[in-house]
């Protein structure tokens, strides 16, 4: 169980920072040119999305967990 | 499991459909993760178009959770008095008290959804007209 959590903490920052990456990915375009929006924006996206695929994909989707196979 | 599904899309469809789209974006987020990469390490046109269409995608797969987030966040700042299945007179005193919170939950809601809305259509516009 406690190892569960720790995964199941990973894998909802990913859940979490994707919707919340995604929306500022789409929204911080109208900057063009800055650091910011045309690279760390879209490098935090991928962290997130890593996190809460991969993570997803192994614990939750594949067995056990929220959603997956019980 | 395939019964357990077809029960959940019997008695509750918005559960069902928030589970479905749950899914396909854990498998698509590695898409995502990949198309970004993509764009990072050799920026070009192509590259460029498939970050954003795959955002849109990603996008799109998050909406039914991105809704019930929010829903569950204003659920429990409206005290269960925003879109819960309770009783009526139950929900009467509950709004007797906690009114103020039911109807400004029920604004932002509205408010949310128009804010999610709005990413894609910028996005969109952006990327055909900037």
């Amino acid at each position: 169980m406690a190892r569960a959590s720790g995964v199941m903490l990973l894998h909802y920052l990913g859940y979490f920072g994707s919707m919340i990456l995604v929306w500022l990915v789409m929204v911080s375009s109208l900057l063009k040119g800055q650091p910011l929006v045309e690279v760390v924006l879209p490098a935090l996206l991928l962290i997130a999305s890593i996190l809460f695929g991969v993570v997803g994909l192994l614990h939750v989707v594949g067995g056990g967990g929220h959603g997956g196979k019980r | 499991m395939a019964v357990n599904r077809q029960r959940l899309r019997e008695y509750d469809l918005e559960g069902w459909v928030h589970t479905l789209f749950y899914k396909a974006a854990v498998l698509f987020s590695i898409i995502e993760a990949l198309a970004i990469l993509a764009y990072l390490a050799s920026p070009s046109p192509l590259t460029s178009m498939a970050f954003r269409v795959s955002t849109i995608i990603y996008w799109f797969l998050l909406t039914p959770s991105f809704y019930e987030l929010t829903k569950g966040f204003l659920m429990i700042y409206s005290k269960g008095t925003f879109m819960s299945h309770i009783a009526e007179n139950v929900r009467k005193r509950l709004l007797q008290r906690y009114g103020s919170r039911a109807r400004l939950a029920s604004v932002a809601l509205y408010a949310a959804i128009i804010l999610w809305i709005i990413a894609p259509i910028v996005f969109i516009l952006g990327w055909l007209y900037g």
